[in-house]
This record gives C-alpha cells, sequence and structure tokens, in this order.
C-alpha cells in the first residue's frame, strides 16, 4: 500500500490557527515528510504539549496525544521506550519546551531517546494571548512585559548543542519545503532529532513576522558549513542578529 | 501450640551496622523456622545519630512491632541510656564491658561484654563488634550455632573468604564468652521449627514484586526517602523481569513517561513519597482525563512540606483522595500488611488496565521499609486482566476513543494497532477525542468517566469485620495502622475486651457494603496516624458515620499495639 499526503490529515476539521500564522507550515511540512519516507500513519505517535503549535496533533490522522503543558517530551519518551517500533513526534511551542518544561529538554537529549522534537519558536505565549516566551528579545513589549523584557533570551540551539545534542537544525515556517526535508531527516535519524522552528506568530509578534525572517535566513546546507563540527556549529548557533541561520546546524551519526 | 515470642532491639550509631545486626538475627528466626517483623527507627543523617531495629520474633506469624522489650543489644551509649528503658523486668541487655553505665535500671539483667577486646583477639576490626554480639545473642536465645553461622557466612559472601572468616570467627568468640559467663540466664529458646515462610521482605520489595508479577514493563521515578527502596529494587532485578527502570529528572517525568508508556500499551508505575506525589498531581489528573492507566505508589512519610524524610505517618490520604484539579476516576487503595503490598500492588494493575485510570497505592515507611517472612508468591492464583482492548473485540461501526458505554469503559485501540487511529487529550474531548466544549456533551463526557467508578465499586470485594463480628470495639484503620490493631487485638483479649477491625483497604472507590457494616457498630474507635482523622472524616462523608472516640498518633512513630490497647481500655471503661 502506498501513502498519499492526505492519509495523514484529519481533513473533516480545519485548523484552528490564525491566518497566516507558522504552524500551517509546520503541518504541511509533517504531512509531507511522513508521506515522503512512507511511514505507516498507525505507527505513528505525535504528542502535543499545550499551546497553538502543540495543537498540531489534532489535525494529524495518526496516534495524536495532547499531554499535558510542559510535559510533552516526557510523554513520548514513554511511548517510545514502551514500544520502539513507534515513530514518536513531538510538537510544543517556546513556552512548553524552554520554559516550563525546559528540564525535560536537556533530559531528553542526555537519554538521546530515539523521539522527534520539533519546537515552534515563536517568541511568545500565542495561546494565551502574547506573553514573551524564553526567546523572546531583550526590551520586547508584551502584556506581561508592558515596559520591556527586562533580560536576554535563551539560545535554545546553544543550549542543545553544549547538552550533547546529535541532531540539532532550525527550521522556518516561510520555508515548508525545506522544513519538509529537515522533518525526513530528523525522523530517520537514530537518536534524538531536534528541530526549532522560527514560526512568525502574526497576532501576537508583529515585529518578527515574515518580513523580518525573510530577509535574514540563510540556508546553511547551501554554505560550506560542516554539520559535524561541534565547534562551527556553536558558532552557527550563536550567530542571531544579522543572518539567521537554518538547516542542520549539527549532526553526528552515531 | 503455645505462641511463643520475644522482642528484640538493636541499637547503635548510624553506620555501625545496626541494619546488619538486625537483619540477620531476622534471617536466623527464618532459618529456625520462626517468624519475625523488623522495624527500624532511624535519623535522617548517614552517619552518626542514634538509630534502633526492632526484631519482634515469634513462633507465629507477627505483624507488628512491640513496644516491650525482651533482648537490647546496645552498641552505643545511648541505647543503653534510652531504650532499655522499655525493657520488661528481667529483660537482659547486652553491652560493651567498658561503656559506662548511668544509674542503673532496676530489674534488669546487664550482660557487659569485652566486645571490642574479643573482636581484637581475634585480629578483626572494631565494626566486627556487632557479629560478637550477635555470637553472644545466639547463646542466650538458645539457638543453633550451626545456623547463626549459616546466615553470617551468606550475609558476607560477597565480599570474599577471608571476610567471611573473620566474622565467623568474631560470632564464635561472642558466643563461647556468653558460654562461659552468663550460662545462667537464657529465658527464650529458639529451638528449631517447622515454619515455612522463608522469603524476607519489606513491604517495599513486596510491592516491587507484586508489579513484576503483574507484567509491569515500564518504571520511572526520582528518589525519595521512603520510596527509594523501590525503584533500587526494581533496577537491579530490570534484567531478570524485562522491565525497563529509569531514574528520571523529576517526579514530573516520571509520572508523565509512566503515563506515555501507559498510553503505548505496556503496564507502566512511578513511586515517591508526599512531596514528589505533590509534584505529580497535575499528572494524575491527565491520565484521569485521557484515560490512561498508571500505578501509582506512594510511601508516606509525616508532612507537611519536606516533613520528617525516615519516619512514618499517614497524613497524605486527603491529598492523593483530592489530587488534581476537577473530578475524574482515581483508585486509591491501601494495603495494610506487607502481604496486601504485594497483593494490592498486582492488583491496582488490573485496576488501572480495567478502568483505563490513574491507580494510587499508598503505603508508608513502617509498611514499605518494615520486614517479615512470607512465603513465596503462588503465581497459579494470580490472573491478569487487561481490561477492554478493541484489537480483541468485535468491532462495531466507527471506531471512537471516548464512546459513551453504559459502564462507562470504551474499548482501547493501542498506538501502532491497523484500525485504531484516535485523538486522546488532557483537554476535554467528545467520543472522537476532539477538543469540544458543547454543554450537553460535556457533561455526558464527565458522567462516563465516572461512571466507571461506579463499576468499578459494584465490582470491589465487601468489607468485612476482621475478628468476632459481635465484638463490642471496632478499631477502625488503614493502612499500615493494621498491623499493630491485629497485634492489639490479642493484647485486650487477655484483659477481657473484645475487640474487631475494620479495615478499609479501598479508599476511592469504597466497598458497597460499607455503609450497612458501619451502621451495626456498637463502639468505633478510629486509630489512624494523622492529626486530623482523615479516614475518620472520609467514613462521615461517605457514610454518616460519626466516630466520637479517636487514637491518632503524629509524632512520626508507628503506634505500638500496647498504646493502642492501653487507650482502647480508657475509651471503654
Ligand atoms: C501548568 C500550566 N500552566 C499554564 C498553562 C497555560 N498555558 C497554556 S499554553 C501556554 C503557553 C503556550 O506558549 P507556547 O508553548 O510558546 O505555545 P504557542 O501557543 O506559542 O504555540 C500557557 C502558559 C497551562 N495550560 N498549564
Ligand atoms: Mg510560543
Amino acid at each position: 500500500m502506498s501513502w498519499l499526503p492526505n492519509d495523514y490529515f484529519r481533513d473533516q476539521r480545519k485548523p484552528n490557527w490564525c491566518p497566516g500564522c507558522g504552524n500551517y507550515a509546520t503541518l504541511v511540512a509533517l504531512r509531507q515528510a511522513l508521506c515522503d519516507l512512507q511511514i505507516d500513519p498507525a505507527s505513528v505517535v505525535i504528542v502535543g504539549g499545550i499551546g497553538c503549535g502543540a495543537n498540531l496533533p489534532y489535525w494529524m490522522d495518526t496516534y495524536s496525544l495532547i499531554a499535558l503543558h510542559g510535559r510533552a517530551i516526557p510523554t513520548a519518551m514513554g511511548v517510545k521506550l514502551a514500544n520502539p517500533k513507534l515513530h514518536v513526534i513531538v510538537v510544543a511551542g517556546d513556552g512548553d519546551t524552554y520554559g516550563i518544561g525546559l528540564g525535560h529538554f536537556i533530559h531528553a537529549i542526555r537519554n538521546d531517546v530515539n523521539i522527534t522534537l520539533l519546537v515552534g519558536n515563536n517568541g511568545v505565549y500565542g495561546l494565551t494571548k502574547g506573553q514573551a516566551s524564553p526567546t523572546a528579545k531583550k526590551g520586547q513589549m508584551t502584556p506581561s512585559t508592558p515596559r520591556g523584557l527586562l533580560y536576554d533570551p535563551l539560545n535554545p540551539l546553544a543550549l542543545a548543542i553544549t547538552t550533547g545534542c546529535r541532531f540539532v537544525a532550525r527550521g522556518y515556517a516561510g520555508d515548508a519545503d525545506q522544513l519538509a526535508d529537515l522533518m525526513k531527516q530528523a525522523i530517520n535519524f537514530d537518536g534524538l532529532a531536534y528541530i526549532d522552528i522560527l514560526q512568525p506568530c502574526v497576532k501576537y509578534n508583529k515585529n518578527f513576522g515574515y518580513p523580518y525572517y525573510q530577509d535574514r535566513v540563510v540556508d546553511l546546507q547551501k554554505t560550506a558549513h560542516p554539520v559535524q563540527n561541534r565547534m562551527m556549529a556553536l558558532d552557527a548557533a550563536l550567530r542571531v542578529e544579522e543572518k539567521i541561520p537554518t538547516g542542520i546546524l549539527f549532526l553526528e551519526p552515531k | 501450640m503455645i505462641k511463643i515470642g520475644f522482642n528484640i532491639l538493636i541499637g547503635g550509631k548510624a553506620g555501625e551496622g545496626v541494619d546488619v545486626t538486625a537483619q540477620m538475627l531476622a534471617g536466623l528466626a527464618v532459618e529456625s523456622g520462626w517468624n519475625f517483623f523488623l522495624n527500624s527507627e532511624l535519623h535522617n543523617v548517614i552517619k552518626g545519630y542514634h538509630n534502633f531495629y526492632q526484631v519482634n520474633v515469634g513462633s507465629e506469624m507477627v505483624l507488628g512491632h512491640s513496644s516491650k522489650l525482651d533482648l537490647v543489644i546496645a552498641l552505643d551509649q545511648e541505647t543503653l541510656f534510652e531504650d532499655i528503658k522499655r525493657l520488661k523486668p528481667g529483660g537482659l541487655v547486652i553491652h560493651e564491658a567498658a561503656d559506662q553505665l548511668m544509674t542503673p535500671v532496676s530489674g534488669i539483667i546487664y550482660l557487659p561484654t569485652p566486645l571490642k577486646e574479643l573482636v581484637k583477639s581475634k585480629g578483626g576490626g572494631e565494626v566486627l563488634k556487632n557479629v560478637v554480639a550477635i555470637g553472644v545473642a545466639v547463646n542466650l536465645l538458645q539457638a543453633d550455632l550451626f545456623l547463626a553461622q549459616k546466615v553470617v557466612a551468606a550475609r558476607f559472601k560477597r565480599k570474599g573468604e577471608d571476610v567471611v572468616k573473620i566474622n565467623l570467627e568474631a560470632l564464635q568468640a561472642g558466643y563461647e564468652y556468653a558460654e562461659k559467663m552468663f550460662f545462667n540466664c537464657r529465658p527464650f529458646k529458639l529451638y528449631s521449627a517447622t515454619g515455612d515462610q522463608k522469603l524476607m521482605v519489606s513491604g517495599n520489595t513486596m510491592a516491587a514484586l507484586g508489579a513484576i508479577k503483574a507484567g509491569c514493563k515500564f518504571f520511572s521515578a526520582y528518589p525519595m526517602t521512603p520510596s527509594t527502596s523501590v525503584l533500587h529494587y526494581l533496577a537491579e532485578h530490570a534484567s531478570e523481569s524485562g522491565m525497563s527502570v529509569h531514574h528520571v529528572e523529576d517526579e514530573l517525568a516520571a509520572i508523565n513517561m509512566a503515563i506515555g508508556a501507559g498510553y503505548a500499551g505496556a503496564r507502566a508505575m512511578t513511586a515517591t513519597s508526599g512531596g514528589g506525589y505533590a509534584l505529580m498531581t497535575e499528572a494524575v489528573g491527565f491520565a484521569g482525563m485521557a484515560e490512561i492507566p498508571v500505578v501509582i505508589l506512594e510511601v508516606q512519610r509525616p508532612g507537611p512540606s519536606t516533613g520528617l524524610p525516615t519516619r512514618t505517618g499517614q497524613g497524605d490520604l486527603r491529598q492523593v483522595l483530592h489530587a488534581g484539579q476537577g473530578d475524574f476516576p482515581h483508585i486509591v487503595l491501601a494495603p495494610g500488611t506487607i502481604q496486601e503490598a504485594f497483593d494490592l500492588t498486582f492488583e491496582a494493575f488490573n485496576l488501572a488496565d480495567q478502568y483505563q485510570c490513574p491507580v494510587t497505592v499508598l503505603l508508608d515507611k513502617y509498611l514499605g521499609e518494615s520486614w517479615m517472612n512470607l512465603k513465596e508468591p503462588d503465581d497459579r492464583t494470580l490472573s491478569i486482566r487487561r481490561g477492554k482492548l478493541a484489537a480483541d473485540l468485535p468491532a462495531v461501526g466507527e471506531y471512537k476513543r471516548y464512546k459513551l458505554e453504559a459502564d462507562g469503559i470504551s474499548p482501547r485501540y493501542l498506538p501502532g494497532q491497523a484500525d485504531g487511529r484516535h485523538i486522546q487529550a488532557s483537554y476535554e474531548h467528545g467520543e472522537d477525542g476532539f477538543f469540544m466544549e458543547r454543554p450537553e456533551e460535556v457533561s455526558a463526557m464527565n458522567e462516563k468517566r465516572m461512571r466507571k467508578i461506579a463499576t468499578c465499586q459494584s465490582q470491589l470485594p465487601s468489607v468485612h469485620l476482621d475478628g468476632s463480628p459481635d465484638a463490642g470495639v471496632t478499631l477502625i484503620c488503614w493502612g499500615s495502622t493494621y498491623g499493630p490493631a491485629h497485634e492489639a487485638l490479642k493484647i485486650l483479649e487477655q484483659e477481657g475486651i473484645r475487640a474487631n477491625i475494620l479495615q478499609i483497604k479501598y479508599l476511592n472507590p469504597m466497598p458497597l457494603n460499607l455503609q450497612q457494616v458501619v451502621s451495626g457498630l456498637k463502639h468505633p474507635i478510629l486509630v489512624e496516624g494523622n492529626f486530623s482523622g482523615q479516614l475518620g472524616g472520609l467514613l462521615r462523608e461517605k457514610t454518616g458515620l460519626e466516630i466520637k472516640d479517636k487514637i491518632l498518633d503524629f509524632s512520626g512513630r508507628p503506634f505500638a499495639p500496647e498504646e493502642i490497647s492501653e487507650q482502647v481500655k480508657s475509651m471503654v471503661k
């Protein structure tokens, strides 16, 4: 039997994201990646946390589990460790993963369990109406930081690299083809594969919309970036201002 | 047969081998075909403070400790100053001859033994003085020296031949010293008997064994006294049992991982104490809402907050019963004996699978970390019930994960199975798992979930009174308090008071016949290890029973049977 993109899609209902939301790209790319790999949707478990992006499992016709805010990673690890034959994919937000659930992010990397981790990085808590997330820029004004955020953002890719993550990538919601390609490699990777997805929140983070990213993203795979060099990967991860590297930053096969 | 028993206390500083001494004496009792109950009182430190272990030895099964002592082995001064006050008249105390005595306690017999000198004469280090003391005790108990040697050799086998040899010599030295010096004080006789309960286990070990026998294949936990020995035991036996055992970063990870594993179809468990349980509560509700089986062992220490890590108490009943926001099905069990720690943990997995919900098993330090001898669990009497698995049932129409079934239980497909793709969620949902907010359907889904509790209740075993049904007094208890209460009945009987016990093992839901049983009670007395009488309040809520007389202890120590019987006597008059 061969699978078509629509076989992965619970198409009787439409996603409830805002028009233009970056999560649509994640949804389309994931569907495409699974289809390209011809993975039986019944062998896929998508575990969401709680947030706008974390609702994605609702619209995938796989085994879909919406867990608790911050706890998608340990829940997914339990699924994978209990049945290693399953393809287990986590979809969670930056609040989910880098805020309330940061401890799990680090320890899952140490554990190197064979799951795929997709983090929607929109700089805000979308679902609770736009407060600053741990990746929000210093000075950013949000309802919870009306006079501007006082401190610098977390750098999750640098954190992942220094914690020993063997598959560290950055995707961008404005480039669904690249995203699908990264997802395919991540799903096939033997170990924890992590993709941070730059994802404009068109409602609550208008300063960092598509126009902001469009001119800054640089696909590392179109440069001479040596993906197996940890120090170069860290260097790329630390470049966040003028040009923002996307693609695979670091890859260390078993 | 006449019942015979004696109660030994071994006291010393943490790190002095007090535990090993107690374990070896317990082992000797078992080798001799007797029974024992071993409990400990420890400070929350690794080295230096005074600790004691008590080994209550009996020709019949013993379910608790006793506060009255027959023999004390004093490895430190504090034992000699404090613990010996609990010796019965004529009781014996083995102590270091060089230790100074305070004003001697009258009516007890001091047996000064040059423990340190005797080890030195054999070329051993001071750490061996406890083994010399065991030698003295073996002689006083008129136990079989050969059996004692067997126990000591088995204990040190792993450390090599030389260690075994020096320990055996220390044992011999103590034995011979007593033979020569204390030949006229031998009130006990640990004769060879035919008891066949040879498995030496703690409540925590039995809970762990219950999980293994139930086919639990996933365990994740974060260490927290007094639950940690469950993690240690399961980790040590992981390769034989085929269990995936994980020491994870915190209790949030521990329970959410177990829930993930339960969702994937593995029987899964976590274990913690009160503080860790507090961190888990959101996820207990998640398992209830998403309808995922998971078993949680909560081994209580006295709270609140960090409380007393190494002591015992029963203050977490309400926390567990009310864990998590909102209403959801949550089954709560409380074993009262070490055997029941096995039985109810095993059963917890069946209930979790059948009702697709979290099941908490409440133990406490006294039950979890006390030891006794039991029979090996008999596999033939155990049956596993995995509940409604959709793949095993005939398909009826379109599959709905949360189908509104009359008994509340919707068949579940496990991820990976071809025909069952579906949504499960921590959000409220419709029958298909999709988020849903329509008022009638929200109500219907709540009712469906809660029907599982009614179904479960209708299938629970009935409660019954333990002891003579027409006794004038009923001790009402739950959890580890059952043991001391059981021993107290024997004391009360000798004093002419007939009492029985109402032990509640199923705390949520409660057995259907409970109402009827409590309405026939003449003089109920609540015996509980917390300040507010949590079970008492629960019984009042569920049955209307108002218990006037309460024996409550929140000192961080277990009830001694003598304390219970004394208080009962004063309440009966
Ligand atoms: C324990 C807990 N705390 C708070 C919330 C409320 N909450 C829901 S989503 C969310 C933040 C979501 O932000 P993010 O993870 O970045 O996802 P996004 O909506 O941006 O995709 C919060 C705080 C919750 N559901 N659970
Ligand atoms: Mg976000």
